[in-house]
């Protein structure tokens, strides 16, 4: 029996990524996870089960199994003929992944997204309104003595988070959860909620109005209100004083924030709320990233493109607005003729109007399991598990930087997405010559 | 110029404004190149052209729902959209008119620097808004859509004027520093949030509370666009969160959830 | 390939040639003596040969450059670079992309750039970036100066353990040198707070900016490094702060040697008088004083431009402040106990009373500053001007005309008094302008095969289309503008990569990097690590090390206490 032992390893599921799991293999298989929370344990535990075997291609109005050089060919061809291809997904494969994808779309002249565009991209917007006051995880660790939670469920979406980075870490100061005090703020007790110091229930899609008024509580104005949102005024300036008066704050907001009503408005205004204590304190403001590579994406489009989302090539050089260029927003205008999709499932994820376009265009399907999006392609591809079974770069929430590492191999015939995709870009270049 | 071809495309017309299509002989313009998607094509392969009218005007036919960019930059003269506009239909327009019969697309005369649009339609979102990252929204110009319009109306707006028979949806004048917005209709919600000068005034039901960095003036009949309006409305002043004065009307009549300000 | 470039005018400053007309020899990647066949023959003739620039301070790579890119879209826009059949496209004017960021060096005839400033917890984004960077070779000098595990040793006197812990802080991310931001300040920073002089307190730690600065300034020593420890001074952007720059001069004196030993970067930013805004005043008088008399002391310039453009610094506190100014956007991004960066919008107008004379002070320096081989020229891009500014720069030193020019009109008539500049006739001559964009600054990186023609050097070679027998550089001002803004030929590592001004072909340089691990220092900064990284850090010291193969093409280089 051969058996290696490997510690810290950062984890391909969330925007965590946790780097201290302990994974042990014996005759090339999984067989122990330390460290992880359940869904960590899981995804290393049965990384090899329910996956997408072998390339897939549409023949006949049936989805036969192929080579992949087959189903490379059909591929490159469907986007080689493209008028307008759509590239999308990324948040669960490394960035030398993204880079080839990046580098498709630039050559075939199409657009290319990624799951910010139905996550955090409202974020980028603000942030590019407004600026945004930031730090890493373990700034917060260390120094922070009010933590808030706003429109997430890290108990749930983000599960070490409050062990590793927040209330339940120590830093370097060796803090004890009781000295630090823990706020939530959401539209229902969740899990996270039940072990808040304080938890405000506020009213659906309301987030932006409770923003103003802890605005103007921290600036001492008077309202002309007894309540925002359904949250007494006087619940509204306490909180507003635990905020002035903390040594160091965070703010950590999901999709109950960008999501909602007033979506990169949301933002914009913690942003500002945020900026407007840091007059009289210390307080950063940090979004919950979703996948563990989402962030590695945005990352790689701007330092390439300019643009962290939402980008389109069709003159040749990157264009960026979300509303035009996000992919939701071209397939509702009935542009695009095939899409490139990447790890990602956006046929579960998107809009009705969008899906409803996306069955009318040949799909390609990079991913490691059969999806929704899968099951709907032309061509479907398996992938190696990045973080497991292939090598790569990640970005964390925070924009700290791991290298994934590769711990078994992948099923047999199985490539790095970044292997398979460089081959696909290779046959597109030249089918387009 | 009709739009013949059917695409699943971006179609970037920024050369479609009259000063730069009237200063060419017609069998130049048909030439001239456009592009749609990763293709480029010659203007005549996609929109069937005429002799262009002597007054310096544009009458455009027939979908144009792909087409980003008409009147880009235009300065003089008129362009008659008889269908479906596109995105940015007159971004950084500095003069001329652009009428639309159907509706219009989102950022609609994003960025103005004057002249004037009338939609008989509707409109989509960030109409005379600035673009991503920047604090430049329409300055000059007036634009007047008779349906209604999305999220987001004067985003960033710097001046001009903005008029909505219809609804608005969200944050009409979000980062407004000046310039006026009239809603006829209803608002979606937050109207004026983070502005700092300017007027907006909203005729119809607001959804929702004005929000709470708003201080309540008193009533009063507002001047917007001109026009002094008839009924009363509630006067704010705001948004005291960004130490802004810009003011805020909201109709009196429409809106019996606001009545408790009267007790204030 | 074996390329002659025949017949230019060759002003190599570290061989002692000024100006002499004869030929250069490339084979491979190296200047040869001579050569027995030629594949290419590049005309030079009427033309000024030059090795290839070496920028010794910009902002193009990492974390903080490119969250300055994702905040700026509207920056972007109407600055456009379509892609090519063998270029990649772009876009960005005072924040470009990172392939078009390598374009526009490449243009003007740069082959070597040093990116600034980078936090080592997240240098292997700058990797990711700088790898992204074509045309190019690169390294980049690693934030230490806030470091807190660092600050501590220090503090404890532990001058052994602190060079033995940064050995393996360099060593992990692969960091060419120690750059030190507003020493302690960022420490403070991480509270919302900052430090006011050398002497100050700096919160957490018992210790003052000056025991940091003498501490590095010995770790380098220890270390031998190759470039001295460069330093962005407490109290940036202030008025009066040029006292802070002499004191962090002085406090170096009991240190001094005869070669180099501080760095002081962007100078222009650090030479302030006057007590507030309305009375600022040029400070460069005083601080070129203190320069000239001390051979151990280079500067850079930071020289300003009168455009809009994005200053991007970890130093976090000033940042904050400069946003309170402008009321413009403002991010910020603190990297656990290490150090901090602000991002912040600005522009430039010749008719502000503070840009001007904040102009005026760059050139003063440059100008007061005798001796070419201690005074580099930079505009920190992009913080006082976008890279494109870089032959602006060379025309307003080499003429004075064009900076009488630029004085005239809208220019600030109260700045005028607030600086010596109109009184200075000092023109730099095209042997100094070589001194002071590559042979100088080359050499205070010791990179010994750059900023030179000598056999053995890096075939790294700018052909300007400008001929200095026939050209009154103090008049025809914008002729040098238009040499050096797009080179005539540029030869990168042996390949022909622009003709023209046009890149003609791409190519990917070398990161260098400085190892000054030996095998002692090595296992006394395992038991620091041991003992210290996980307290300080969110992530493991195994993640931390960036493995030396995850670099496209690296070069190892020993350090001097090897």
């Amino acid at each position: 029996m051969s058996r290696r032992v490997y510690e810290d390893v950062p984890c391909p599921f969330c925007g965590c990524l946790c780097d201290d799991i302990g994974v042990t293999v014996e005759d090339d298989a999984i067989k122990e996870v330390r460290r992880g929370c359940s869904i960590s344990r899981s995804k290393f535990l049965n990384h090899a089960q329910d996956r997408l075997g072998r390339p897939m291609i549409r023949e006949n109005g049936s989805f036969v199994q192929t080579s992949l050089e087959r189903a490379l060919e059909r591929a490159a061809e469907i986007l080689a003929s493209s008028q307008y291809p759509l590239i999308y997904g990324w948040s669960s494969t490394c960035n030398e992944a993204q880079k080839v994808g990046i580098e498709l779309a630039e050559i075939l002249g199409g657009a290319i997204d990624n799951t910010s565009t139905i996550c955090h991209g409202p974020s980028f917007l603000a942030v590019q309104g407004v600026g945004s006051p930031h730090a890493t995880l373990g700034d917060v660790s260390t120094k922070a003595d009010l933590v808030i939670y706003w429109g997430c469920n890290p108990m749930h979406g983000h599960p070490r988070h409050l062990s590793r980075y927040t209330v339940f870490s120590k830093g370097y100061f060796s803090k004890r959860r009781e000295d630090r005090k823990m706020v939530v703020v959401d539209v229902r007790e969740t899990p996270t909620a039940r072990a808040a110091d304080l938890f405000i229930k506020i009213q659906p899609n309301r987030d932006f109005e409770l923003l103003s008024a802890l605005r103007m509580a921290v600036k001492d104005e008077e309202m002309d209100v007894d309540s925002v949102a359904g949250v007494p005024i006087e619940v509204v300036e306490e909180l507003a004083d635990d905020m002035v008066n903390a040594s160091y704050g965070a703010l950590f907001y999901g999709l109950g924030l960008t999501m909602t009503a007033a979506k990169s408005a949301n933002i914009d205004s913690a942003i500002l709320l945020v900026r407007d204590l840091n007059a009289r304190t210390k307080f950063n403001i940090i979004p919950m990233r979703g996948h563990y590579n989402v962030t590695g994406c945005n990352a790689v489009m701007t330092w390439q493109t300019g643009y962290p989302f939402a980008v389109d090539f069709s003159l040749g050089y990157p264009r960026y607005n979300p509303g035009e260029t996000s992919i939701i927003d071209l397939l509702s205008r009935g542009e695009g003729d095939a899409m490139l999709v990447v790890a990602a499932d956006p046929v579960s994820s998107f809009p009705l109007e969008a899906v409803k376009r996306m069955m009318k265009i040949p799909l390609i399907t990079f991913d490691v399991r059969p999806t929704p999006t899968t099951y709907r392609s032309e061509v479907a591809i398996p992938s190696a598990i990045t973080g497991i079974e292939a090598e790569g770069t990640a970005y964390r929430m925070d924009g700290v930087i791991f290298k994934m590492k590769k711990l078994v191999d992948p099923p047999s015939g199985l490539l790095s997405d970044q292997q398979a995709l460089s081959d696909l870009k290779k046959k597109v270049e030249e089918k387009i010559e | 110029m009709e739009i013949t071809k059917t695409v699943e495309a971006p179609i970037f017309g920024e050369m479609i404004s009259p000063a730069n299509l009237g200063g060419m002989s017609l069998s130049e313009v048909k030439k001239l190149d456009l592009q749609i998607g990763n293709k480029t094509y010659k203007l005549d392969q996609v929109f069937s052209i005429e002799e262009l009218d002597s007054e310096n005007k544009l009458v455009l036919a027939g979908d144009l729902s792909h087409v980003r960019f008409v009147g880009s930059r235009m300065t003089e003269g008129n362009i008659l959209v008889e269908g479906r506009a596109g995105p940015y239909l007159g971004d950084s327009m500095k003069g001329g008119e652009i009428v639309v019969r159907g509706d219009a697309d989102s950022w609609l005369g994003a960025r103005m620097l004057g002249g004037a649009i009338e939609v008989s339609g509707n409109a989509g979102d960030f109409v005379g808004a600035a673009y991503r990252g920047s604090v430049k929204g329409m300055k000059r110009g007036t634009i007047k859509i008779h349906g209604s319009c999305g999220s987001w109306a004067g985003f960033r707006a710097r001046g001009g004027l903005i008029w909505i028979d219809g609804d608005a949806g969200l944050l009409p004048g979000m980062h407004m520093s000046a310039g006026e917005i009239y809603v006829g209709g209803g608002c979606g919600g937050m109207p004026g949030a983070e502005m700092v000068g300017g007027k907006i005034a909203v005729s119809g039901h607001l959804s929702g509370s004005v929000l709470p960095s708003f201080s309540y003036d008193k009533k009063s009949r507002p001047k917007i666009g001109g026009v002094k309006l008839e009924k009363k409305f509630y006067a704010f002043t705001g948004d005291i969160a960004q130490g802004g004065s810009g003011k805020l009307y909201i109709d009196e009549e429409a809106n019996p959830h606001l009545k408790y300000l009267e007790d204030l | 390939m074996s390329i002659l470039i025949k017949n230019g005018f060759v002003y190599d400053p570290a061989n002692k040639i000024e100006g002499d007309q004869m030929d250069v020899f490339i084979e491979g990647s190296k200047v040869v003596e001579s050569l027995d066949n030629t594949e290419w023959v590049l005309d030079a003739n009427g033309m000024v040969v030059m090795p290839g620039g070496v920028d010794i301070h910009a902002h193009i790579a990492g974390s903080k450059v490119n969250s300055g890119r994702a905040m700026r879209p509207e920056d972007h826009q109407g600055h456009h670079y379509p892609r090519t059949s063998f270029t990649r496209s772009g876009t960005g004017r005072s924040i470009p992309t990172t392939f078009v960021t390598g374009y526009l060096f490449s243009q003007m005839g740069y082959t070597t750039v040093i990116e600034a400033a980078s936090p080592p917890m997240k240098s292997r984004h700058t990797h990711e970036e700088l790898d992204d960077t074509p045309m190019i070779d690169k390294a980049f000098l690693a934030l230490l100066g806030n470091n807190w595990i660092v600050t501590r040793l220090l503090r404890d006197g532990k001058l052994e353990e602190a060079s033995a812990f940064i050995a393996w802080v360099l060593n992990a991310v692969k960091g060419y040198g120690i750059k030190i931001v507003n020493p302690g300040g960022l420490i403070a920073w991480g509270w919302g707070r900052n430090v006011s002089s050398i002497d100050d307190h700096v919160p957490l730690f018992d210790i003052t900016p000056r025991e940091i600065l003498t501490g590095l300034l010995m770790v380098n020593r220890i270390l031998g490094m190759p470039h001295t420890i460069h330093v962005h001074t407490n109290n940036l952007g202030r008025p009066g702060n040029y006292e802070t720059t002499v004191d962090t001069i002085k406090a170096l004196d009991p240190y001094s040697s005869s070669t180099p030993s501080i760095h002081i970067t962007h100078c222009q930013f650090n030479s302030y008088g006057g007590d507030s805004w309305a009375t600022i005043r040029s400070g460069a008088e005083e601080v070129a004083r203190e320069v000239n008399s001390r051979e151990w002391v280079t500067i850079d310039m930071g020289q300003l431009g009168f455009t809009a453009t994005t200053t991007m610094t970890a130093d976090g506190p000033f940042q904050y402040v400069l946003y309170e100014l402008t009321g413009a956007k403002w991010l910020n991004a603190d990297v656990e106990s290490e150090t901090s960066a602000g991002i912040v919008p600005v522009i430039y107008r010749k008719k502000n009373l503070v840009n001007a004379v904040q102009w005026s002070i760059g050139l003063e320096l440059a100008l007061l500053i005798k001796d070419p081989w201690r005074l580099f020229m930079t505009t920190d891009h992009p913080n006082a001007a976008p890279l494109t500014y870089y032959p602006t720069v060379l025309a307003w030193l080499m003429s004075k005309e064009y900076r009488e020019k630029t004085m005239s009109g809208k220019f600030n008539k109260r700045a005028k008094k607030r600086s010596v500049l109109p009184s200075i006739d000092r023109e730099y001559t095209l042997q100094e302008i070589a001194v002071i964009t590559r042979a100088a600054t080359a050499r205070a990186l010791k990179l010994m095969d750059k900023g030179h023609l000598g056999v053995g050097a890096d075939g790294d070679v700018a052909v300007y289309d400008i001929n200095p027998r026939k050209t009154e550089f103090s008049k025809e001002y914008e002729l040098v503008r238009k040499a050096f803004r797009r080179a005539k030929y540029v030869v990168k590592g042996g390949d022909i990569v622009v003709i023209n001004g046009e890149v003609v072909k791409q190519v990917y340089g070398k990161t260098m990097w400085v190892n000054s691990l030996t095998p002692q220092r090595k296992e006394a900064a395992e038991q620091i690590v041991a003992s210290e990284f996980e307290k300080h850090y969110s992530i493991k010291p195994s993640n931390y090390v960036v493995e030396e193969d995850y670099l496209k093409k690296p070069l190892e280089i020993r350090a001097g206490g090897f």
